[in-house]
């Protein structure tokens, strides 16, 4: 798509996702900008992990997007081809101070006004040479050594230096990308990191205004990345890293206009890591109930009782803990069915050869079969309960698919699945629903705990039902595509009818004043 | 005479560098070193005995000035053990502390603080399953225990520890990690019992398949499938080499944890019947008679 110099109304702002990588966030965003095909217009600032071309997106772009900009995050040549800035004495001498307090303190505030006109300095007039400068000169160097002192002085400087560089690389180019973000109304990051930093940026920097929704919590996302790195052994570089992202994300959850996630686990979360819990809005994933209707009917009525999951196969999905508890189903209930609906990847044929012998091992070739991609709508009516024995989740579309379809659940403690079950007593206390539950929750990797709850429900038709009946009700209430349109409506038209009341401070005034 | 004197002296030399190498302790060098002091000694007594015109004695070889020194050189290689021997034991039995007890609430509390929590980012698992059910541990402190953990060799309550992060902990990419970790071991598990199904190797299938039920790697009842298998493999070990005192008791062990308390006891019979001059499996067979006789009184099979 071509770069022009169009305004929209909102900028989303992606990193390592939207429109090159499919995925439950790619998904989200595509049918974010759907949903406002006649309302707003956007644009796509995506920050990818490596040199992309057009050619290269997994999705169609909507009408409205008007502009689609990817830059890699991690190409530094911007940064080798300039010449570093030389600051005579005085200059040097603040933008140090400034530089002293930011890194120190700004996690737990908004930026001071000094800060915010040598972030501008930096962006519209030093740009690369200013980065350059703390790379190549003597001055830079005596600033980076004084850095060490104060924080890691125990540990070895070699090791300091090469991830500080890093670090810096990486957090020198967000800055630069500044300059080269559509100009928009609105700014709305996916994520914290460093597409939430830009978005932030432009609310602290120009007095744009911004939205984070927050499907997984950044910070442990890549505490735990790093956590298995092999290129990055001693603990104390690590913190490095981690102290990084921390302190960017609580910035970040300070200076954005609106923090949204997408659960209420989420939202405790965000605030052990720094985000004010007023501040935070739940907006939940919604679908449309009308589509799944067909696949309703009364469960657990006839043998032999289909059992589902629908997934691709994938350890993430744990196939496996999915298998070991048929079998223990078979032991109580022989008459049963149990099928894998889910294309099985390239990259994933070991782990799917290894559920293949699990199925033979525990002799349950004429019970489970895996289908591959199906319709899911006809599957959803032929269950009786469906099961998700996921390690990881967000807010998986297939629980509320199968809700939608009157299709009880059992699954495990994972992201949403709880407050989608079972609901969420502060919210749904004054409904007609008073939290009954729409299905079942068992604790990860426990085939047995899964086993036992799904030969309850199957044991008992009416309890089925009645489930059945919560989940259908539920999804209707609480979680249709619609709402999830309107709630996004109600915000970006109050951000976009929201007049700057805030006068931005004369900064010329206030830096004269700090500088003399 | 001189000359020869020279050549037998280098030769000797070089012997004796050569047995001291085979020494493995300081010990074996002092007594080796004695050994062949008096040897060469020996040797050039009858040597000169029969190169002189007069006949040298045995006293006259053996003097005390002679005997004086080659205990002193024998001294040296022992002297080092003998004096760490020494040193060791006066410290071990001085009835005084080294330091008076007041000394250490001189030292600085930031610097012990310090201490603690250098010691708590460096070192080892430091976790109760308390913290993990009240939920009191942070996403650092549970992410750094879980890392300790999955490089600790693997017992059973290691996937204990596991399934309470599993079941207790907020934060989904702890869940993740121990799922993994639990996965892992395994899949190693069923993967090298897939390899030897093929090979007939009785014994190691047996082993392999009472691990994941040792370990607790799946839950209850599937457990039972494992150790069933166990048991069955076992059997066939057996039936394959029916000599071997440790395949007889691991048969009884897999047997009696399998709550097949009369095979067992079958199992035990014949063992006693066979091995009754060996002493080592009848030691254990007594703890095996108690245990089936529990299991019996309990009604366990």
């Amino acid at each position: 798509m071509t770069q022009g110099n169009i305004e929209t109304d909102i900028c989303l702002v992606i990193e390592g996702s939207y429109p090159f990588v499919t995925g439950g966030v790619a998904t989200w965003t595509q049918r974010l900008c759907e949903y406002f095909n006649k309302e707003f217009t956007f644009s796509i600032f995506a920050l990818t992990a490596g040199d992309k071309t057009d050619d290269e997106m997994r999705y169609t772009l909507p009408e409205n997007v008007k502009e689609c900009r990817h830059y890699n995050l991690f190409d530094n040549s911007e940064l080798k081809a300039a010449k570093p800035v030389n600051f005579d004495k005085n200059e040097l001498l603040w933008n140090y101070d400034v530089i002293r307090t930011l890194i120190s303190s700004h996690g737990d505030r908004i930026l001071k006004p000094e800060e915010v006109y040598l972030l501008e300095e930096i962006i519209e007039n030093y740009q690369a040479g200013f980065f350059k400068h703390f790379m190549t000169t003597e001055s830079g160097f005596k600033f980076i050594t004084e850095l060490y002192g104060k924080t890691f002085g125990d540990y070895g400087f070699l090791k300091y230096y090469y991830n500080w560089r890093d670090i810096y690389l990486v957090f020198s180019r967000t800055i630069l990308l500044m300059d080269k973000m559509p100009k928009a109304k609105i700014y709305h990051s996916v994520t914290t990191g460093f597409a939430g930093l830009l978005a932030c940026l432009q609310t602290a920097l120009y007095n744009k205004k911004s939205i984070i929704t927050e499907h997984g919590i950044y910070v442990q996302e890549r505490t735990f990345e790093l956590s298995e790195s092999e290129w990055l052994k001693d603990f104390y570089l690590r913190k490095m890293w981690i102290d990084f992202y921390k302190v960017t994300s609580r910035w970040q959850y300070r200076t954005v206009d609106k923090l949204v996630t997408i659960f209420y686990g989420n939202k405790l979360l965000e605030k052990e890591y720094g985000a004010d819990e007023e501040r935070i809005q739940v907006i939940s994933n919604g679908i449309n109930p009308e589509r799944f209707s067909p696949a309703i009917r009364k469960r657990a009525i006839e043998k032999p009782y289909h059992l589902g999951l629908v997934g691709r196969v994938d350890p993430i999905k744990d196939v496996k803990t999915f298998i070991n508890a048929i079998a223990i189903i078979k032991t109580l209930i022989p008459e049963i069915k149990a099928w894998i609906c889910g294309p099985i990847e390239e990259d994933q044929r070991v782990y799917y050869n290894e559920c293949l012998s699990m199925v033979e091992m525990l002799e349950l070739e004429d019970i489970i079969t895996f289908t591959g991609p199906v319709n899911v709508i006809d599957y959803y009516r032929k269950f009786d309960v469906l099961l998700l024995t996921s390690v990881k989740e967000a807010m998986p579309l297939v629980v509320m698919e199968a809700m939608a379809s009157g299709l009880p659940v059992v699954a495990t403690n994972v992201g949403a699945c709880s407050e989608l079950l079972n609901g969420i007593p502060t919210i749904e206390k004054a409904s007609a629903l008073g939290n009954v539950a729409a299905g079942e929750i068992a604790t990860v990797l426990d085939a047995y705990d899964l086993a036992v709850k799904t030969v309850r429900i199957l044991n008992n038709p009416a309890l089925a039902n009645r489930m059945s009946n919560i989940g259908i009700r539920r999804i209707k209430q609480f979680y249709t595509s619609q709402m999830v349109k309107d709630e996004y409506e109600k915000i970006y038209t109050s951000l976009l009818e929201d007049k700057q009341t805030e006068e931005i401070p004369d900064l010329d005034s206030i830096i004269a004043t700090l500088k003399s | 005479m001189n000359w020869l004197n020279f050549f037998l002296s280098i030769i000797f030399m070089g012997l004796e560098i050569h047995i001291l190498t085979l020494a493995k302790s300081s010990f074996q060098m002092w007594f080796l070193l004695l050994v062949y002091h008096a040897l060469c000694t020996f040797f050039s007594f009858r040597f000169f005995q029969g190169e002189t015109s007069r006949s040298v004695t045995f006293k006259e070889t053996f003097s005390s000035e002679f005997t004086k020194t080659l205990l002193l050189i024998g001294i040296i290689p022992v002297s080092g053990s003998v004096g760490l021997l020494t040193t060791g034991l006066i410290f071990k039995f001085y009835p005084v502390d080294p330091l008076p007890i007041e000394e250490f609430e001189l030292l600085d509390q930031s610097y012990m603080e310090t201490y603690a929590k250098g010691l708590k980012e460096y070192s080892f698992f430091n976790i109760n399953p308390g913290s993990i059910i009240h939920n009191e541990i942070s996403f650092e402190e549970a992410s750094w225990n879980l890392q300790t953990l999955d490089h600790l060799e693997w017992f059973p309550y290691k996937t204990k520890f596991l399934q309470l992060f599993l079941e207790y902990s907020q934060h989904p990419s702890i869940i993740v990690e121990a799922s993994r970790i639990i996965n892992h071991k395994k899949d190693t598990i069923i993967k090298k019992i897939r390899q030897l199904d093929g090979e007939k190797d009785y014994f190691s299938l047996a082993e392999l398949n009472h691990e994941i039920y040792h370990l607790c790697l799946v839950c209850p009842p599937l457990d039972k499938f494992y150790l069933d298998k166990a048991c069955t493999f076992i059997l066939e070990a057996l039936k394959k080499n029916d000599a071997d005192t440790e395949i007889y008791h691991y048969a009884i062990k897999y047997h009696l944890q399998n709550n097949m308390v009369e095979i067992a006891e079958k199992l035990l019979d014949e063992g006693n019947k066979k091995f009754h001059n060996n002493s080592r499996f009848q030691l254990i067979s007594d703890i095996f008679g108690q245990e089936i006789q529990f299991k019996k009184d309990w009604k366990f099979s």
